[in-house]
Parts: structure tokens; C-alpha cells; sequence
């Protein structure tokens, strides 16, 4: 049995003695996260918000379950390995308390304990990162960067403060992942706490690499390289004026953020769906038939069917994680000859990656539909070398359709 | 007329039910005849296979060449550059076979893999013609006579009537007929060991495949290998 459990069994049998410990302790994790919204809803900050915590809080919620630092630091010492013990993160008290408090909230099914503390840990971690991130955050550039520079889908873009963010949207998707593994494995615990990490982290800065110029580690993705270049640029929600011309408007190879992509993936899907008579070119369908080996006639119909207004959301689904696991940085690249050997190598080679599974899921629905209603048959009738052989021709024909719609 | 009218009616609404209720019957399928229909659409040999990609041919293309090599030992140098030609030419219909058939090549024979060319001579020349002896063997010494005949009578009939009208002794031209047989055999086993050999004649004849992959030009280019196997073997067969 590992240690957390056994401090867990001790905690458990003395509230469930004394039923108004239990409540007290319900009732002081719920007033934390309830100070922390009323928090952000007084604040204009958006996501430059940084969370008051107090360490009274959780000392005195120790006290009430009757249990000290050492008896945590003892019991994750144990259950994780001295080595994570030497990350500060691992072995701050703050965190090993919520951490604790999540394991008795999962264990004794009671969602508000569970919640509450999950919520609470990913307070500090927020504060964490937005201060390694964000030293000095003008809440107005921010404001820009997350209402016009971050695509619609941008959890940014989607929830207005650090509070609902965490609220609505991590605490119930890393709880339905991994309120499993906690039950099942001793260190759920710990995958769990780095998998917040993880996340919380991604929405700061993602996509990192070496810059070969300066030698330094840039990343490409998320708020930081979002709010840099709004910063040298000179935006902010103040500096937005209605604009008089089409001239006047940022151009693509200005920068190449989440909603430059977002722009070119909804005119590319908007194109595809909005043109079901397109002619495809009798060199392309006929380059289709010798490369993979179908039957000219069924590729005619499976093109002019790929056209159909149904295939909207996984069409867009499907561009979205293309696009990003190609990681183009301007509309240059998609137009440039190479780019069909940066899909080949990013994409179509690419294998047991979650993106490029998630994106076979996709193309596979697209397939299946496709064929029912072109040919009558159905994906289970083809082995699985055939299913790749048609996943390769849809991104064939999708990258197709992407470069006409936005090269010249 | 009323009353006519009516009952004619009342006659035709109750065959319309009567052929409903026994159309019904007729589609309620039995587990097995359910079953049987899956079975038949079902891709047998779905998982079983890895992708086609050019390393791995090119790696089957070497081996298989070496076996190439042994069958020529006895031919002089204008029959070589002659089959060097036409086996070119075969193996661009066996590397199209392939990627139509989308199957990872393999090499035949008994413990053989691509690490093979990395041996040396005489080691490579030992395991190959292991396997070719074997092969004729298990195919043609080790058979009783009956058996041969009922293997190779057919085949070799017109082959042998051809040689003997135009003068060549018969027990010649039989056992030339037979040695050429055994050649494109041979030859095929080679190009299409038993597992592609069983994965392409299915592939060949799958409705499913037929409906979404050009299976005609499938079949075509494997006529033409089949002809381009014969021409080899017409040659080999003269010098083994």
C-alpha cells in the first residue's frame, strides 16, 4: 500500500467519525475557489490575472484533517522517489496538500472536494507560470492578443479569465483523464500534477526550439510569442480603429499566428464546401489513379464528393490538425514546392503521435462516409494497407484544395 | 359493381400483405447465413500485411536477383545480356504488382532475408542452392511418376506437340516442356512467395477491391508478368 494511501486511510476514518469535520473541510475548499472567482470577476486584468493565495489556507485545512508537512513530505517522499523531491514543485507543501485533498476528494467520490481542490492547485500553477512568463503584463496588449490575434478555438479566445479557464475547462478535462489513474496507480498522483503542469505551461509558450540565429530557445506557439509581437508592434485593445480599406490590414507574412491559420483553414473549408460542381484537373485525378491504384471513376466521385456541405466541422477539424502538425509558418510555405515534402515527412510518415492519430480518426470518418455514399462499401471490407492508401490520397486532395484556395 | 369493385380490392390489399409477410421471411437470415455474408466481405488478410515501400523491395530485388544469378550459371554471355534484359523488364510488373497489391515485398525461401547479401560467396551460393534443389525436388525427383504427370501432363501437352512437329526428338522436347514449367514456377515463387501469391490471386478475384481499386490493370500487368516469367524460362530451360 503506498504512503499517500495509508495517510489517506487514516484522514478517511477520522472524518467519516466526526461528520462536521468532513463538512468544514468541504465547506473551507469551496470558500477558497469561491474567493478566487470573486477575485477574478473584480479584476480588468484578463489574462494577466494572478491569484491572491494565502498559505493560511492550506495550513489551517492541514490542521483540520489533523496532519503536518512532514507526515505529506514524508508520505509523496515515499510514494514518488527523493528524486522528484528535489523539484521545488513536487515538494512545495501547497501542492502536496491540494494533491492529498484531490486523492481523498477521488477516492471518497465526493466531486466538490475533488474539484475544489483540483481548482486550487491549478491556482498556484497558473501564478507559477504567469510570472515566469509574464514579469510585467500590460493587461491591454494582452486583451489584443487574446480577442484578435488567438483563433476562435484558442482556449484563450474562449474563456475570458485565468478563473473560467481553469474552471470550465481544466479541472473537468484533467479530471475525466486521469481521476482513473489515481484510483488505479500509485503515481497517478504525480502524472496528474505534471500533466497540469504540462498544460498550463502550453498555454504560455508551446512549440519550442533553438533559434539557429541567436542560439537562444524561442517558442512559437502561445501567449508569450503571441504578446512579444503585438508588444513590438504597438498593439493593444487601445490602439484598435475600425480600418477604411483592404489595403490597411495586416498582411499574412507580417506574422503567421493561430488566426492567420484559423483565416486560411476556414477559407479553404468555406471554398471546398461552398463549390460542389469543382473540376478537378484530368492530369491531377489521373496522377491520383497511378499513384494509388483506384479506379479513375470512383476517384471522380470520391473528389466531387469530398465537396459535400456535411463535411464542414471535419473538414475544419482535419486542416486544423494538419496545419499544425506541419508547423508552416507563413502562406509562403504552404505555397512552396517543398511543402508537399514537409506533409509527407510531418504528417503522412509520422506516426503514433496523438495528432497524427487523432488525424487518421478524422480522415477515416471522412473515408467511411465517403465511401458508403459514393460506392456503397465501407472501410471494414479494405485491410489496413488500403485504409493508408486512401488516407494518403485525401491529404492529397486536401492539400489540393488548400493551395488553390490560397496560392496564386 | 359496387360490391365487385370492393371485393377486388379487399383481394389485391391481402396479396399485398401476403407478399410483404413472405418477403419478410425470406430476409430473416439464419445466424450462419448472416455470418457466412460477413465472412465473404470481410478483408481476410486485413491485418496481416505491412505497407509496400521502395527499401523493401529494393531489399527483395537484391536477394531475388542472386537467385537470379544461380539460374543463370549455365547460360554463355549473349544468352546472360539477353535474360538480363527481359528480368528488368519482369521486375518492374513484379514491383507494380506490389504496390498495387500494397503488401511489404518478401524474399523466398527457408530462412532467407535481406541480410543474406551481406555473406559472403560462398555461403550465400550454398543457401541458395539449398533451396533451389529443394524446391525441384519437392516438386519434380522426389514425385512419383503418376504424380508428375498429373502435374505437369497438361501443361507440357502443347509445348512438347510443338517441339516434336518441328523435329525435335520426343523424350527431348518432353523433358525441355518440363524443365521450362518447373522454371516459371520456380521463377514465380521467387517474384511471389505462397503468402503474396495467395494475398494477390485473392485481391485478383475480391469484389470489394474490384469496386474501389483498378483491378483490371492488376490483372494485366500480371498477364504480363506471366509472359515475361515464360519468355525467361523458355531460354533457361534450354541450358539447365
Amino acid at each position: 500500500m503506498s504512503n499517500i494511501n495509508q495517510l489517506y486511510e487514516q484522514v478517511s476514518q477520522l472524518l467519516n467519525t466526526d461528520n462536521t469535520l468532513y463538512r468544514k473541510l468541504q465547506s473551507n475548499l469551496i470558500s477558497i475557489v469561491s474567493d478566487a472567482s470573486v477575485q477574478a470577476m473584480n479584476s480588468d486584468q484578463g489574462y494577466c490575472f494572478k491569484f491572491a493565495i494565502r498559505s493560511r489556507d492550506y495550513r489551517n485545512l492541514l490542521k483540520l484533517i489533523n496532519l503536518t508537512e512532514q507526515d505529506l513530505q514524508k508520505a509523496f517522499t515515499n510514494d514518488w522517489g527523493s528524486a522528484a523531491m528535489r523539484n521545488h514543485m513536487h515538494a512545495d507543501p501547497y501542492y502536496q496538500t491540494f494533491l492529498f485533498l484531490l486523492y481523498l476528494g477521488i477516492h471518497e467520490n465526493n466531486p466538490k472536494i475533488t474539484e475544489s481542490a483540483m481548482a486550487c492547485m491549478l491556482f498556484k500553477l497558473w501564478n507559477g507560470r504567469k510570472t515566469k512568463f509574464f514579469q510585467y503584463c500590460n493587461k491591454d496588449i494582452m486583451k489584443y492578443v487574446t480577442n484578435y490575434m488567438c483563433s476562435r478555438k484558442h482556449l484563450a479566445n474562449k474563456h475570458d479569465t485565468p478563473y473560467e479557464l481553469i474552471q470550465n475547462y481544466f479541472v473537468p478535462t484533467l479530471l475525466n483523464k486521469y481521476a482513473d489513474v489515481i484510483i488505479r496507480d500509485n503515481l497517478g498522483l504525480k502524472r496528474i500534477f505534471e500533466q497540469s503542469y504540462t498544460r498550463v505551461r502550453q498555454l504560455f509558450v508551446y512549440r519550442t526550439h533553438i533559434d539557429i540565429h541567436s542560439g537562444e530557445k524561442v517558442s512559437d506557439g502561445g501567449l508569450l510569442p503571441l504578446y512579444m509581437k503585438a508588444k513590438e508592434e504597438g498593439k493593444s485593445i487601445g490602439s484598435i480603429t475600425v480600418r477604411g480599406d483592404e489595403e490597411s490590414l495586416p498582411q499574412f507574412a507580417d506574422y503567421m499566428s493561430a488566426s492567420d491559420l484559423d483565416e486560411i483553414i476556414n477559407k479553404t473549408v468555406e471554398k471546398i464546401v461552398m463549390n460542389p460542381n469543382k473540376q478537378y484537373s484530368d492530369v491531377f485525378v489521373e496522377n491520383l489513379r497511378k499513384q494509388y491504384r483506384i479506379k479513375k471513376d470512383v476517384i471522380e466521385k470520391l473528389v466531387r464528393q469530398i465537396h459535400n456541405h456535411e463535411y464542414h466541422d471535419n473538414l475544419h477539424d482535419v486542416y486544423s490538425i494538419m496545419l499544425s502538425q506541419a508547423e508552416v509558418s507563413s502562406r509562403d510555405e504552404i505555397c512552396s514546392p517543398q511543402f508537399t515534402e514537409t506533409v509527407k515527412k510531418r504528417i503522412i510518415a509520422s506516426k503514433n503521435n496523438r495528432a497524427t492519430i487523432a488525424l487518421n480518426n478524422k480522415l477515416m470518418e471522412l473515408l467511411e462516409d465517403m465511401l458508403q455514399k459514393t460506392i456503397q462499401r465501407s472501410l471494414s471490407e479494405y485491410s489496413n494497407v488500403f485504409h493508408i492508401q486512401l488516407r494518403k490520397m485525401l491529404i492529397r486532395v486536401l492539400i489540393y484544395n488548400l493551395r488553390s484556395s490560397i496560392c496564386r | 359493381m359496387f360490391y365487385e369493385q370492393h371485393e377486388n380490392d379487399l383481394i389485391t390489399e391481402a396479396k399485398g400483405t401476403l407478399t410483404k409477410l413472405k418477403n419478410k421471411k425470406d430476409s430473416q437470415k439464419t445466424l450462419y447465413e448472416q455470418f457466412q455474408q460477413n465472412w465473404k466481405k470481410y478483408d481476410k488478410g486485413r491485418s496481416y500485411f505491412e505497407e509496400f515501400t521502395t527499401e523493401s523491395f529494393e531489399s527483395k530485388l537484391k536477394v531475388d536477383l542472386l537467385y537470379m544469378d544461380q539460374l543463370l550459371q549455365k547460360l554463355d554471355n549473349n544468352q546472360i545480356t539477353e535474360v538480363e534484359k527481359l528480368i528488368s523488364d519482369l521486375y518492374k510488373d513484379v514491383k507494380e504488382i506490389y504496390e498495387f497489391i500494397n503488401v511489404k515485398p518478401e524474399v523466398y525461401g527457408k530462412n532467407i532475408t535481406e541480410k543474406l547479401i551481406n555473406e559472403n560467396t560462398e555461403k550465400v551460393k550454398n543457401k541458395l542452392s539449398e533451396n533451389i534443389y529443394g524446391y525441384l525436388s519437392r516438386n519434380f525427383y522426389d514425385l512419383p511418376v503418376e504424380k508428375r504427370e498429373e502435374l505437369y501432363f497438361e501443361r507440357i501437352k502443347e509445348d512438347s506437340r510443338n517441339l516434336i512437329t518441328e523435329g525435335t526428338e520426343a523424350k527431348e522436347a518432353i523433358e525441355y516442356s518440363i524443365k521450362k514449367c518447373l522454371m516459371e514456377d520456380f521463377t514465380k515463387n521467387i517474384c511471389f512467395p505462397t503468402t503474396i501469391k495467395n494475398r494477390l490471386n485473392y485481391l485478383m478475384e475480391d469484389e470489394a477491391f474490384g469496386d474501389l481499386f483498378d483491378q483490371n490493370s492488376l490483372r494485366d500487368v500480371y498477364e504480363s508478368f506471366n509472359q515475361k516469367v515464360s519468355n525467361i524460362a523458355r531460354i533457361v530451360a534450354a541450358c539447365v
